[in-house]
């Protein structure tokens, strides 16, 4: 799943995957604009199966914060 | 009455500086509320800025607003989400999806900037149809901007 993720997060940024681990922080170190960020939130609803609420999608800063939760939740 | 300021290769910070020149404003106090939207602090004046890619836009304006920027881009996961029904169907019948998606997507992140709420909350219940009177659309290169004014 982290790779997964890692490679959705890579597409949306335009960077390359290596260059991305669990504590990149999506704004700060991708630079992700909030068109980014909702893109992301959807691929990965799409993807998993499932809705994010608002409130947990309020925590998410880094990639290791979507992977836990999405491992606590798949 | 709003006045733009639309600028390629400038930061923020260094557009905001110019469109104060503008004004009696000489010292730029910024304060933020609950939900991060910026205001100039001790001043009737309101502004909000975007930038994508290499353009920045700021407006400023007496009253609230909100500005959003977007280079023209397409992304169908983000219209099943967070795009009303009656949008979903101009996407579908759209002959140009990434004009009209970028439309309406800067329409509503400009319209939930205005309101200073926050970007992720609320959005896809943000009707750009029924609101369509309170935005002006700029058309600059492959660039689309909206601009919403607090007349709602």
């Amino acid at each position: 799943m982290k790779e997964e993720i890692i490679k959705i997060i890579a597409g949306i940024a335009e960077v390359p995957e290596k260059g991305i681990n669990e504590n990149t922080n999506l704004l700060a170190d991708l630079d992700l604009e909030s068109l980014d960020l909702v893109t992301l939130i959807s691929e990965i609803e799409t993807k998993y199966e499932l809705e994010i609420p608002d409130k947990e999608i309020k925590k998410i800063q880094t990639v290791g914060d979507i992977i836990n939760y999405l491992s606590s939740h798949v | 009455m709003y006045k733009l300021y639309l600028e390629e290769n400038i930061s923020s910070k260094e557009l905001l500086t110019k469109a104060l020149k503008d004004t009696h404003i000489t010292n730029i106090d910024i304060v933020y509320n609950e939900h991060g939207k910026p205001y100039l602090k001790n001043s009737e004046l309101y502004f909000n800025i975007s930038h994508d890619k290499n353009m920045t836009v700021l407006v400023t304006s007496d009253k609230e607003i909100g500005v959003d920027l977007e280079y023209l881009t397409y992304k169908p996961s983000v219209v099943n989400k967070y795009f009303t029904p009656r949008e979903q169907e101009i996407i579908k019948k759209s002959k140009n999806k990434e004009y009209d998606f970028t439309k309406i997507w800067v329409m509503k992140e400009a319209y939930v900037k205005m309101l200073g709420t926050g970007i992720l909350y609320g959005i896809e219940r943000v009707d750009t149809i029924k609101l369509e009177k309170n935005f002006e659309i700029i058309d600059k290169d492959e660039y689309l901007i909206a601009i919403c004014r607090n007349e709602v």
